[in-house]
């Protein structure tokens, strides 16, 4: 059963940053076991990952992006139990811009952005969320990337002002890390990940939206080593994105026993079984769901009974659809269509056409005269 | 290279001459077994469809079977690729990969066979070994099954953890083609051309074997083939045949041609 925290039942950013209450230091003990394991580390890392998180000194400054987006991931972000949100925008961070949660706005919020940029420069760590937009609209007053502005500027001049100067620079979630929705086809905005529009590496938590711990165990390995972790080919931390869903979840036992969900909300639906036949792209993505689920362990997608989407990949809104059927269709000119049904008329208009031939050769068989074996 | 005359029961004589060795049929039915099995486990991978675990899920391993006895033939098939490539260079199979490749020659060859074989009009040329036609089927089926091959190990790799060999060998196919669900979709996809030239392939082997005497399908079953002389006589170019200067063939069939004229 999920766990409910009471501090669950406080609805706003508000009341969460109102609490500013710190933890009992069985819940910090807690927590930095978690990370621990999140990051793949062994138990007698406990120590230093909780000395890391108490290092009042090594706090870095945190600069907050938004770019084309939801704010799901700034969401997700805040959902963290352990550290509290307070805890970690306050006292682990010190988040000095962040368009969503600072109370500052206008010319008071830019103030901020440059003087955090001025005074840890070459040391902020730069967190961006959303796809930044690299077409030009029409019309004259169409500029490159114009389909975002922000303060008067473009997404990708901000970006690239702000970015330059940063220590590292941290992804969260799928708009950020590869264009996510704003970057399907057609993609008219032009959307493209951070990585791929500023020119300057970046490590990537995908998601839709990211799970928070996975951001947390990035920012308390960067406290612990002092750089970011090892990461996959995508850029993606190794520790959370090393292994696919399909081998670390819960319904996998049935997949090895070749028992499926048919539709939803039948038999084998209320049995648990799995969900490989109703388009789970499981097999085809890798994150650690099943082993950290969202909200503080409460669950994820298919624990919940909805076939995974395939979100931390990239193009997931291209490549895993239809989200309810195991393969992508063919977008070919001219061909739009299921691989089967490509498939079957291939292999159908063939053996059509051996009949016909059959059917013709028997019709001339005189031709065969001498050489037919039975004549 | 000669062949072994022998007389129909008609009167008419025929020559039986080797095509392949017998490691080469022998290679094509394992292939074949592999193919069967391949098609059935893999569609039953894409889509479980008639075949479910019973009872709990540690009692059953309806789905770990099927990707088993998959992985078991793609080795099998595998196996066949590499060893039939191998033996497409030498002597015992005459150098087959001449054939096989669509050079122009071929390409050429084969356009006028298949027309042939269409129409029905014109004089289908008879070949000895791999006919152009069939020599490019052949090619296609390599290409197809190659590209299993290579999109099977990114499948598989998927699952094998980074700095894993398999992962080594299938992480740059999963990138070039832009990621699993891709790669899933053309081994998906390429199954249906495989079964499309294969039941081209199989057809046009009954059809020759039905309407000519060349028994094709014998030839892959021992390795030999059989073809009557009337038929041959002005082809044997196509059969490298080298009738007149084969002394013992000559004779016997000058001897079978005299029996003949006699008994008429």
């Amino acid at each position: 059963m999920c766990r409910v925290k009471k501090e669950y039942s406080l609805k706003t950013v508000e009341d969460r940053l109102g609490i500013l209450e710190s933890l009992d230091r069985r819940e910090f003990l807690n927590f930095c076991a978690k990370i621990t394991a999140t990051l793949g580390l062994a138990s007698a890392f406990i120590p230093k990952v909780a000395k890391a998180i108490e290092q009042g000194a090594r706090k870095p400054s945190v600069i907050w992006l938004h770019f084309a987006e939801c704010t799901a991931d700034s969401e997700a972000f805040i959902r963290s139990t352990y550290p509290s949100t307070e805890e970690l925008l306050l006292n682990i961070l010190s988040v000095d811009y962040h368009e969503t949660l600072m109370a500052a706005s206008g010319e008071a919020a830019e103030g901020a952005l440059k003087s955090a940029m001025a005074e840890n420069k070459g040391k902020y760590l730069a967190v961006c969320e959303g796809a930044i937009p690299m077409a030009t609209p029409p019309g004259p007053a169409g500029v490159p990337g114009g389909y975002l502005t922000l303060a008067g500027k473009t997404g990708i001049e901000l970006a690239r002002e702000v970015l330059k100067d940063a220590a590292a620079v941290i992804c969260v979630g799928t708009c950020s890390s590869f264009g996510g929705v704003q970057a399907q086809r057609p993609n008219p905005t032009g959307a493209v990940g951070v990585e791929e529009a500023t020119g300057i590496a970046t490590l990537k938590i995908p998601g839709c939206p990211h799970n928070v711990i996975n951001s947390v165990a990035t920012i308390v390995n960067y406290l612990l080593l002092g750089s970011l972790p090892a990461t996959d080919k995508h850029g993606r931390p190794l520790f959370a994105f090393g292994k696919r869903v399909h081998d670390q979840c819960q319904r996998r036992a049935h997949f090895d026993a070749g028992q499926f969900v048919e539709k939803f909300g039948d038999e084998a639906a209320k049995q648990g079984w799995c969900l490989y036949k109703v388009g789970c792209k499981g097999p085809q993505t890798y994150h650690n769901c099943p082993l950290v689920e969202y909200n503080d362990g409460c669950s994820w997608p298919v624990k919940g009974g909805h076939p995974c989407a395939g979100c931390s990949e990239p193009q997931f809104w291209d490549n895993m659809q239809p989200f309810y059927e195991r393969l992508p269709d063919i977008h070919l000119p001219g061909v739009e269509a299921s691989a089967d049904k490509v498939g079957f008329t291939l292999v159908g208009g063939a053996a059509v056409g051996v009949a016909a031939h059959a059917a013709y050769t028997f019709a001339n068989r005189k031709k065969f005269d001498g050489t037919l074996k039975d004549e | 290279m000669s062949g072994r005359l022998g007389v129909f029961e008609s009167g008419e004589t025929y020559l039986v001459v080797r095509t392949r060795p017998l490691v080469a049929c022998f290679l094509h039915w394992v292939l074949f077994l592999s193919i069967v099995v391949l098609t059935i486990t893999g569609y039953y991978i894409g889509d479980p469809e008639f075949y479910y675990g019973q009872g709990e899920a540690y009692q059953a391993f309806a789905m770990a079977e099927m990707r088993l006895y998959h992985l078991y033939a793609s080795w099998a098939m595998a196996f066949v690729l590499v060893s039939r490539f191998y033996l497409a260079f030498t002597e015992s199979c005459n150098h087959d990969i001449k054939q096989f490749l669509p050079t122009p020659k071929n390409i050429v060859n084969a356009v006028k066979l298949a027309i042939y074989f269409v129409t029905l009009r014109g004089e289908g040329a008879h070949y000895r070994f791999i006919n152009p036609l069939g020599g490019i089927g052949i090619f296609m089926m390599a290409v197809f099954m190659l590209t299993q091959t290579i999109t099977g190990i990114s499948l598989y790799s998927a699952g094998t953890g980074a700095g894993s060999l398999w992962w080594v060998l299938g992480s740059p196919i999963d990138s070039l083609l832009e990621g699993q669900q891709n790669v899933r979709l053309i081994h998906h996809l390429v199954m249906y051309f495989l079964m499309f030239v294969i039941l081209i392939h199989v057809y046009m082997q009954v059809w020759k074997n039905s309407v000519f005497t060349e028994s094709d399908i014998s030839s892959i079953i021992a390795g030999y083939k059989i073809f009557p002389l009337s038929q041959i006589g002005h082809f044997a170019d196509y059969y490298g045949l080298r009738l007149t200067e084969d002394a013992p063939a000559k004779k016997r069939m000058d001897e079978v041609s005299t029996a003949r004229e006699k008994d008429e």
